[in-house]
């Protein structure tokens, strides 16, 4: 204990002796154990932190069983009645639906997001309220019987100003008089991690809030069911009783109700809807803050390795006069921790800002989707664990040169200053491959910042703005496939009809949705449709006449389908320019053929090209088929038009309702919106790549840096020498630098090939991800010369400006 | 070969200015071995350096070989220096991590001289020193007067007409010092113009000539008897 105390005292007093290097030391540490607080954080706040509310573990989200990967979470409102009133597993079963509502505030109406509930929804989670009361099963009897509101704590803080009063106050919600009955508790913001609602509302009042009436329609599923199992009750045995309903529903409502099943899921990503991408997201920040640290530590290893060969004679000077080995390196190592721990506290001071800044933002995407990531006992328990391996790792670089100090030799050579160091040591390693990480790291940056440069100014091969999108699946209702057929023609015609509505078309899936499907194309003459023969694999779409003009995709050559391409007329299809290129070599392809599914298909018509799975994929073939030839139950309808889209969706809801009261229809709302979704993965990846860059720039400029300047500042007597002996200051500097510069240009090159490797992680977190680009690959040597020169500006300028008279003074 | 007029050196410090020498008048001849005495402090290394033009920072007139190198660049000063000039330090001040050889080749690797070329001058000058089975130790290896064996003969590889030798024989005993000497003397009757500091009468009776200097001024030289007598009356 007197020991390590002593440790202690010595290893402070050392690192008082040299401020500039603890300083140095101090602020890299913080930035890469800052940067692994901050994503540890994050994930903690995603994926390992309990959901707000107590016993999150018998909470479950229901969820349809998987279907070609994308899980379904939509239910009707009375599919949710009869689950809750039937079963016997769960303690309660709550539902909870998105709403976007006019809230009335003192800075007049704004738009927010709310979540409309069952009345059991807060009883069902066990929250408590922070103020007033919250929403019971007896506000939400009957329509309009209770016009009661909850605010979440932000709400309440953010927008009534704190304001304790605000209990029993009437404020507006789309213009309807609406009573706070209280506030929910600080932390608890819902049964989503990214969609947090700032108000709750009964959700008998629907029809109120929407201006459109849906609760007692089993064909319109837009709502969440969420439920807490009973004590005692496994998953598993929640999942077959909920089925065992479910089956007596199906019977019941074949109409709606058909093939009806349920899985569980943990609540927080729609069930576990966007669970997966979000979990490959994390892991390849993960890795990467992982990375950072590692190039920390190199550094630091590097010049703790440095500190020793300068230590060499005292060290000798100790172990002659008796200190033994091991305690020479538990001094060295209590240094380190001490240092990593100072670092940890100053990283953790920097993350926790950041963490706050990041709760607070908002993303404006339309939807209210937000994260807190507050630290709690884990992150603590994370950033100390990290500080000390981190200590320890580097702290244990010098180790072997303790281990080989020999007394008498470092003692009579003085260790002196002269020392060049010819050989390769184990610091130019460690510099080489911080340098490589970093270069790594900033090729990653670049990656992202480049995918999001083609994002945004990408051309998508239609125009979003003004279209009014939803999804209507005939399969759901159960209608034969030519009454699915009349039933779009007649949709789409009678929306035509609408008041400004200029366009409308329908499509088996818009372009850059989660529907993608994909098919083989073959030649004219392939008789064996075997996966070798096919030419290329393209995604496919089938499309209404009206498709392109509401779509706002513009035909380069030939014709667009018409009312005549129908079952009984020649299959024909329409191309973009890619497709046309890949299979003929030439736009020219009106008037040519293809086979897919051993159809022959004339084209008839070339479109521009666009993005279709990814905003940053590369050109990519795309096909077009008529839907009447080719039909699809599930469509997308799409409806451009003058009018706002709220009025807009009403307009459509109204008109399914009269064509067929049963006839569900999801996801209605702005195209637009509905693409920024698809937009956000790429924003995120490109903020989280960008700072990983910056960070990553930095710890190469400082690692230069310091061995630069080492290696100057060791080597200054000797620089003055040559300087007497004629040498002139470029032949000097030459000499000075050559290690550093050879070192960067070796790790860089690692780092670069290592960047074009691990591709398939960047992948991950870049969607599509291109590292072999060569925009890419420039901009890396740029960036990795630039920070050469800046790294070594200092230290050279020392060189060029040495005085060797002042250097050679004798003591 | 030397004329210096009126040299005047001083430095910048908290207090002021210091003066470390003052109006420094100095003709030395070709040919000539010169010993600079004087007390510790007195200025003998700083008017080595102008001497040796690494210091930039003087006033007054210098004449090298009747070049003006008060109206010099630094580049060209260092050219001048590099051509005619070869330093011997109290420290020897050789580099740790180069051989005996490669120390001694270091001034040859800075002149764009031919390696063969080099190979022969540097074997020529360890034969002359006999030092040649010592051309792969290190420094480390060697004991001090065979270090500034070393350090010599990497100062006159280049036939310098001008030696200089800051208290070469400082850290030595007095036989390696008596060593050295015999040594610069033969390089004198060579040809080799010497000025050196000493704090030694031993060493100084090597020389033909010796200056003295304290405060920075030049208070005797044997070449200029009446100077002590001046300025005994010029500083009373
Ligand atoms: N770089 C310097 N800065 C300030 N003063 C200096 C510097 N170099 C030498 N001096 C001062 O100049 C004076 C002469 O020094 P120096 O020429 O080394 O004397 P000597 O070699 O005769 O012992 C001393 O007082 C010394 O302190
Ligand atoms: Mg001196």
């Amino acid at each position: 204990m007197t020991n390590l105390w002593k440790d202690l005292r010595y290893a402070l007093r050392r690192l008082r002796k040299s401020p500039g290097f603890a300083i140095t030391a101090i602020l890299t540490l913080a930035l890469g154990i800052g940067a692994n607080v901050v994503v540890f954080s994050i994930m903690n706040a995603l994926l390992l932190r309990p959901m707000s509310y107590p016993d999150a573990k018998q909470v479950y989200t229901l969820q349809h069983p998987q279907q070609d990967g994308i899980a379904a979470l939509a239910n009707s409102y009375p599919v949710y009645q009869d689950l809750r009133d039937r079963n016997t597993t769960f303690s309660a079963l709550a539902m909870y639906r998105f709403a976007h509502i006019g809230l009335e505030t003192r800075n007049g109406p704004q738009p927010v997001w709310g979540y409309e509930v069952s009345g059991n929804y807060f009883d069902m989670l066990g929250v408590q309220p922070y103020l007033g009361r919250l929403i019971h099963p007896e506000d939400d009897t009957a329509a309009g019987a209770s016009a009661y509101v909850v605010l979440s704590y932000r709400c309440w803080r953010d927008r009534f100003g704190g304001d304790k009063t605000v209990v029993g106050r009437i404020i507006h919600l789309n213009k309807v008089p609406y009573t706070v009955l209280g506030v929910a508790p600080k932390g608890f913001v819902g049964t989503e991690r990214f969609f947090w609602p700032e108000v709750f509302v009964p959700v008998m009042n629907q029809a109120q809030i929407e201006g459109y009436d849906w609760i007692h329609d089993r064909s319109e599923q837009d709502i969440f069911v969420i439920g807490r199992v009973k004590p005692g009750v496994t998953a598993a045995a929640a999942t077959a009783n909920l089925n065992a309903v479910a089956h007596q529903m199906a019977k019941e409502h074949p109409q709606t109700e058909d093939k009806l099943a349920f899985a569980l899921a943990q609540p927080g990503f729609l069930g576990n809807v966007l669970g997966g991408p979000v979990k490959a997201f994390m892991f390849g920040v993960v890795l990467l803050a992982a990375l950072v640290l590692l190039a920390v530590c190199a550094n630091l290893g590097g010049l703790f390795a440095a500190r020793t060969t300068d230590r060499a004679r005292e060290m000798a000077i100790r172990i002659a006069v008796g200190a033994g080995r091991p305690r020479l390196v538990r001094q060295l190592l209590t240094e380190a921790v001490v240092l990593s721990s100072l670092g940890g506290v100053a990283g953790c001071m920097v993350a926790f800002g950041l963490l706050r800044a990041l709760s607070n933002w908002q993303p404006a995407t339309g939807f209210p989707i937000q994260l807190v990531v507050a630290p709690d006992k884990l992150v603590y328990l994370f950033a100390f664990v990290v500080s000390l391996t981190a200590g320890v790792l580097f702290g244990s670089v010098p180790l072997r040169q303790i281990w080989n100090t020999d007394p008498v030799h470092a003692i009579k050579s003085g260790a002196g200053p002269l020392t060049l160091g010819r050989k390769w040591s184990l610091r130019d390693l460690l510099l080489s491959f911080q340098i490589a990480i970093c270069c790594l790291l900033v090729t990653a940056s670049l990656v992202a910042v480049r995918g999001l440069g083609r994002t945004l100014h990408t051309n998508l091969g239609f125009d979003p703005k003004g279209v009014t999108t939803g999804m209507v699946d005939l399969q759901l209702a159960n209608d034969s496939v030519t009454a699915a057929e009349q039933f779009q023609r007649r949709l789409a015609e009678q929306v035509s009809h609408l008041p400004g509505v200029t366009a409308v078309g329908y499509a088996s899936a818009p372009p850059l949705s989660l529907y993608s499907t994909h098919t083989s194309v073959y030649t004219e003459d392939t008789a064996d449709f075997s996966v070798k023969n096919q030419k290329f694999s393209t995604p496919f779409y089938k499309v209404s006449p009206g498709y392109m003009t509401a779509a706002g995709t513009r035909l380069i050559a030939g014709r667009n389908f018409a009312e005549q391409d129908n079952a009984k007329a020649p299959k024909v299809a329409i191309v973009n320019q890619t497709f046309a290129r890949k299979l003929f070599g030439t736009d020219d392809a009106v008037g040519r053929y293809m086979k897919i599914w051993g159809d022959k298909i004339e084209i008839v018509g070339v479109v521009e090209d666009g993005k279709y799975e990814s905003v940053s994929e590369d050109p990519t073939p795309a096909l077009f088929l008529s839907i009447m030839q080719f039909r699809n139950e599930q469509i997308f309808l799409l409806v451009r038009s003058t009018r706002n889209t709220g009025d807009m969706a009403a307009a459509i809801r109204d008109t399914i309702r009269r064509l067929d009261p049963n006839q569900p229809i999801s996801s209605l709302g702005s195209w637009q919106d509905a693409l920024e979704i698809m937009l956000l993965p790429a924003h995120v990846a490109t903020i989280a790549l960008g700072v990983f860059g910056a960070l990553g720039i930095l710890l190469a400029l400082t690692g230069i840096f310091g061995l630069a300047s080492y290696t100057v500042s060791r080597r200054m007597k000797e620089l003055g020498i040559r300087v007497a002996l004629g040498a002139s200051r470029v032949q000097v500097l030459g000499g000075a630098l050559h290690r550093p510069m050879v070192l960067l240009a070796f790790g860089s090159v690692v780092g670069l090939v290592l960047g074009v490797l691990a591709r398939s992680v960047l992948a991950s977190v870049v969607y599509g991800a291109k590292t072999n680009d060569p925009a890419v690959l420039v901009g890396v040597v740029f960036t990795m010369t630039l920070v050469g020169a800046l790294a070594t500006w200092a230290p050279a300028s020392r060189v060029l400006h040495l005085d060797p008279m002042r250097l050679l003074r004798q003591e | 070969m030397i004329a210096l007029n009126n040299v005047e050196r001083s430095y910048k410090s908290g207090a002021g200015q210091i003066w470390v020498l003052r109006r420094i008048h100095l003709d030395i001849q070709p040919g000539e071995f010169v010993t600079i005495m004087g007390p510790s402090g007195a200025g003998k290394s700083s008017l080595l350096n102008i001497l040796a033009m690494l210091d930039d920072h003087w006033q007054g007139e210098f004449f090298f070989q009747w070049q003006a190198v008060h109206t010099l660049q630094r580049k060209q000063r260092a050219e001048l220096a590099r051509r005619n000039i070869g330093m011997v330090f109290q420290s020897y001040h050789l580099l740790d991590d180069l051989t005996v050889a490669e120390n001694i080749d270091l001034p040859l690797t800075y002149k764009n001289i031919p390696a063969p070329e080099r190979q022969a001058m540097v074997a020529d000058i360890l034969d002359r020193f006999r030092i040649v089975a010592k051309k792969d130790l290190f420094p480390s290896q060697l004991s001090g007067g065979q270090q500034q064996l070393v350090g010599i003969a990497r100062a006159v590889i280049h036939n310098p007409a001008l030696l200089l030798a800051d208290e070469p024989t400082g850290n030595l005993h007095s036989t390696q010092a008596r060593e050295i000497m015999e040594l610069f003397r033969t390089l004198n009757q060579q040809g080799t113009t010497i000025v050196q500091v000493t704090h030694s009468e031993a060493n100084a009776a090597y020389g033909t000539r010796i200056v003295e200097l304290r405060d920075g001024w030049m208070t005797m030289d044997t070449k200029h008897p009446e100077l002590a007598a001046a300025s005994q009356g010029g500083r009373s």
